[in-house]
């Protein structure tokens, strides 16, 4: 079968990011140009700066992308672009640039759902079997899902309230740690211990998630010690933080490796970047004697790479899109 | 001669063939917030063949998602068919248009008024943006204009002398402050 190549687009939050994916599974050029040291100035994201700058900067991440693959976009099959969940005004800059290619080359354009695209880039490196256990962890979203195929989901589960990376986020900022604040509670766990109690989010048999009690119990721990004239232990209070979100994560991928049988899982989202989280995800599939999948550090965050690899099966379905498509702020996997 | 025109600057889209400074196909959506789901049809609807000799954006001021989507596309089309691209921001089409010399023109966004003032047809000061309570007290002493029938004859003639800009350094003018600004 002749080889198909994908320039993919993804602009839906803070990275403007575009790349050439062969086949779904190999990156022949990745463009990522990140606003993340604009918008710490302002301690988050911006959605109106985080959109002039998707636009000041679209044309030239395509051209730095067709340089590293000496290709011009004549030579793609399809543009790809991720539609949804995200910030409108983003992914408008994104999807339209995408028709405008699409129009000049008279090549089908492709819609990717960006949480999806999470979930495929495990497949560039390696190859996903099925059926397997997708977690999706990241800012917007926290879902347990079993995969059966591509693009066939079953949801297990979801957050009842906050995202944990939303939970890591506020709970960063109420210590005292500087945006982006999931990494920055990481860091700061490596040098803390777990020594302040703090309970079980939902601490029951379904799949479902919370983050809004622990992330309250947290802000109420800060306060009450602030009036009593403690001192915050930062970093035993991150590691804390940390151990129980995780845990929480832990117990319902047991929960659903245990009654389902299933010998694969997916994480995949910006929190999946977090080490201890991987390191304890880990020893759960090794006592089911599951295979973990997870994505390459470049691929964890938001890129372009994951959506060419997340458009493929809709290429050979030939699932497009015509210029209506619009941009989308929500977007769960099924 | 084919030139191009985009122009999305408020909440209408209007795309024009141009040749030879006739209109030769147009296409306007008005009125649609949500115009971006009409924008590349609209251009394909224009120009099926991709045949244009340049492009010309109207760059602002206005709702910032319509100038930035006309803006974005624009320049996409500028810098893949390699055809030179020129900018226009809505007041120069304003001014361009108007017979006498002495003008101050506003641009409503439904929130307040961009404000473009001229003196024998010459940008007396920068651009700047008035809230609705500002705008009344403004137009108490002053003669504003709103509406100004754009004189395409007369703006194709003008755009005969400016320059064509670097497609990656074309950019909206935005000048209404966001929150994080003020």
């Amino acid at each position: 079968m002749k080889d198909v190549y994908i320039l993919a687009i993804e602009t839906s939050c803070d990275e403007t990011s575009m790349a050439i994916v062969k086949n779904g599974h190999e990156v022949v050029a990745l463009t990522i140009l990140t606003q993340m040291d604009t918008h710490a100035m302002f301690g988050g994201v911006v959605p109106e700066i985080a959109s002039r700058m998707h636009a000041e900067n679209i044309t030239i991440v395509l051209e730095d992308t067709l340089k590293k693959a000496n290709m011009q976009v004549s030579d793609v099959d399809a543009i790809a672009v991720s539609y949804k969940p995200g910030l409108l005004g983003s992914l408008l800059v994104g999807i339209e640039f995408a028709k405008t290619l699409s129009y000049v080359y008279d090549k089908p354009l492709i819609g990717v759902n960006h949480l999806i695209g999470h979930i495929y880039a495990n497949n560039i490196d390696d190859r996903l079997e099925y059926p397997l256990l997708a977690l999706v962890i990241s800012g917007g979203h926290t879902e347990l899902a079993i995969m059966k195929d591509d693009y066939d989901f079953e949801l297990l589960g979801s957050t009842l309230d906050d995202a944990i990376g939303e939970a890591f986020d506020k709970v960063a900022r109420v210590i005292g740690y500087p945006y982006p604040g999931g990494p920055n509670i990481e860091r700061a766990a490596l040098n803390g211990n777990n020594s302040y109690p703090l309970p079980k989010p939902v601490d029951d048999d379904t799949y479902n998630f919370s983050y809004s009690g622990l992330k309250s119990q947290v802000i109420n721990l800060v306060n009450n010690e602030k009036m009593r004239g403690h001192e915050i232990r930062k970093e035993d209070l991150a590691c804390s933080f940390q151990t129980v979100a995780v845990d929480e994560l832990c117990r319902k991928l047991s929960l659903a490796l245990d009654k389902t049988g299933i010998k694969y899982v997916v994480i995949a989202g910006g929190v999946s970047a977090n080490k201890y989280l991987r390191n304890e995800i880990g020893k759960i599939c090794d006592k089911f004697n599951a295979k973990l999948y997870i994505p390459r550090f470049l691929y964890c965050t938001d890129n372009a790479a994951m959506i060419g690899a997340a458009a493929y099966p809709l290429f050979l379905k030939k699932e497009f899109k015509d210029f209506s498509l619009n941009a989308e702020s929500h977007g769960d996997l099924v | 001669m084919k030139t191009l025109y985009i122009d999305t600057h408020l909440f209408d889209i209007d795309i024009i063939l141009f040749e030879n400074k006739r209109i030769i196909a147009r296409k306007t959506v008005e009125n649609e917030r949500y115009n971006s789901i009409y924008l590349v049809s609209s251009l394909k609807e224009v120009c099926p063949d991709k045949e244009f000799d340049e492009i010309v954006v109207i760059n602002g001021p206005g709702s910032f998602t319509g100038v930035r989507l006309g803006v974005t596309i624009a320049k996409t089309l500028a810098y893949t068919l390699n055809k030179p691209i020129k900018t226009l921001s809505y007041f120069d089409l304003m001014n361009y248009s108007s017979d006498d010399s002495n003008h101050i023109f506003a641009i409503s966004d439904g929130n307040g008024y961009y404000i473009g003032e001229y003196d024998q047809h010459l940008l007396v000061k920068d651009y700047y943006y008035l809230n609705n309570n500002e705008y009344n007290i403004f137009k108490e002493s002053n003669i504003i204009e709103t509406d100004v029938v754009v004189d395409f004859n007369k703006v194709l003639e003008q755009l005969e002398s400016v320059d064509s800009v670097n497609p990656h350094l074309v950019k909206p003018i935005y000048i209404k402050l966001i929150g994080v600004e003020k």
